[in-house]
């Protein structure tokens, strides 16, 4: 049993290198997807089961934290739904963050350049949540309860004007609300295809600018300066660092106890 | 000025190479102690122009990661043989020789990111510098095992102990990075290909720990650094 879990141990290694070295190299992306997801917990899995089979408490123990530190990963990748929302400057906006609804305004927002003013070296942007006015910036995050924006990119985004009949609405790229009924999402502009995305309760549709053969139709508005500010609920992160940090201190105990 | 320094420095590792294959240790040793103290020269000499820690770059992580490595086999080692001396004053050299024959573009100095100039960050890129140091070193011992036909080392653990570093280096560095990340844009983990690589040298890694026999252990750390090398090359052609 011993031997099998041991070589079985190391060929779930051995496929986890050649898919993540796979991944590198077509899409780093790949390795936060739902079946990377699964070949996680696999890995967690054999861990959990050669705790059980391998001697030596310290090792076990080791093991043990290994397969809850993957295993709670996992979990948080899975259960902290990241967004971003595009701010226009001098906006209102409402926002629910943690259970409860924000009032955001973006009063400024600027951009720092590095020396030879070829790379951005930071976002600032300064806004008003609820009337009291904070900063944010790459190493300034906003935090609400559990919520927590984190400056993303700053950026000239341009206003669309959405209509369907007699009504129509002003929506910026992140934005969202009810047409005819019907919630829309105004997700983003491309102006290659010269197309608007946006979602219409579940579905997802790409408008041409103008056409009135659909059943919204969107022109450009005006070019505004906004900043994008991505929202993410901070759910047992700490519980994640402190079996990282145990398991690092039970790893260096270990290897360092047989030399 | 730096670039004449760095040449000088390149020729007193190649006479320490040299002087070694010949066989004539003492000078081998004094052209490696002058190597070593124009080495921190020339590290002081770029903190002071850059006014930051040397890893921005390929060519400052050379640079600190060659004096590092150097450090180590001389103040480090338990292992006294010519032969492994030899391979190290080798390394050396041609890391040295890498260093000085890249091109300007690659030695410009440039700030560092708002975004990276942040503790978690520089315990990060220390810890994969001495990851990368102990890897070495035990790479020079794993190639004896391989290519020797007869066992030199006195004490045979020090392979166990370079592994067990360098492992612990590279969890380090992985585990800062979560937390930087983490407090910076609140994602402990957004896999970018440096960031897998890194994982796939701990999973490599972890294969000697779980294997008794040295020459099965002294490949696998021949292949984590000739992995760690083919990374370093293939990030930059992605980037």
């Amino acid at each position: 049993m011993v031997n099998f879990m041991k070589r079985f141990m190391i060929a779930v290694i051995i496929v986890l290198i050649l898919i993540f070295a796979l991944a590198s190299v077509i899409d780093p992306q790949w390795m936060s997807s739902t079946v990377f997801m699964i070949l996680y917990l696999i890995f967690a899995l054999s861990l959990l089961i050669s705790a059980f089979s391998i001697p030596g408490i310290f090792s076990k123990l080791m093991h043990l934290l290994l397969a809850i530190l993957i295993i709670s990963f996992v979990m948080l990748r899975v259960i902290n739904e990241r967004t971003s929302y595009t701010f226009a400057k001098g906006v209102d906006y409402q926002l629910i963050a943690d259970e409860d609804t924000l009032s955001i305004k973006l009063m400024n927002c600027d951009i720092r350049k590095s020396q030879d003013k070829r790379v951005a070296d930071n976002y600032i942007s300064d806004i008003l949540v609820n009337g009291d006015e904070f900063q944010i910036s790459l190493d300034q995050s906003f935090s609400y309860k559990r919520g927590r924006f984190y400056h993303h990119g700053h950026d000239s985004s341009t206003a669309f004007i959405f209509a369907a009949g007699t009504d129509s609405l002003k929506l910026f790229p992140g934005q969202s609300a009810d047409l005819l009924d019907q919630r829309i999402q105004f997700h983003d502009y491309d102006d290659i295809k010269g197309k608007v995305a946006v979602s219409v309760d579940a579905g997802l549709h790409l408008i041409p600018i103008a056409d009135k053969s659909a059943m919204f139709y969107a022109f450009p508005a005006e070019t505004v300066e906004a900043s994008i500010l991505e929202y993410v609920e901070v759910k047992g992160h700490v519980f994640l660092f402190i079996t990282a940090f145990l398991a690092l201190i039970l790893l260096i105990f270990v290897r360092f106890r047989s030399l | 000025m730096e670039s004449k320094l760095l040449l000088i420095l390149l020729t007193l590792y190649g006479l320490s190479f040299l002087f070694s294959l010949l066989k004539k240790v003492s000078f081998a040793q004094v052209s490696q102690a002058v190597g070593v103290l124009l080495h921190l020269a020339i590290l002081i000499f770029r903190i002071f122009n850059t006014q930051h820690l040397p890893f921005t770059n390929i060519y400052e992580s050379l640079l600190l990661l060659t004096f590092l490595l150097q450090l180590k086999f001389l103040l480090f080692q338990r292992s006294k043989s010519d032969l492994v001396l030899t391979i190290q004053r080798t390394i050396l050299f041609f890391l040295v020789l890498l260093m000085t024959l890249l091109g300007p573009e690659c030695k410009t100095i440039s700030p560092v990111m708002h975004s990276l100039n942040s503790f978690w960050m520089y315990v990060h890129a220390l810890s994969y510098l001495l990851a990368y140091v102990t890897l070495f070193s035990a790479f020079v011992l794993a190639l004896i095992h391989i290519f020797s036909k007869k066992s030199i080392f006195n004490y045979n653990k020090q392979l166990d102990t370079h592994v067990s570093f360098s492992f612990i280096f590279f969890l380090i560095a992985a585990f800062s990075a979560a937390i930087w990340r983490q407090l910076s844009s609140g994602d402990f983990c957004l896999f970018n290909p440096g960031e897998i690589w890194v994982l796939i040298y701990i999973l490599i890694l972890s294969l000697y720990f779980h294997k008794e026999d040295r020459i099965t252990q002294s490949w696998i750390v021949l292949i984590t650094t000739l992995t760690v090398l083919f990374s370093y090359f293939l990030i930059i052609a992605i980037k």
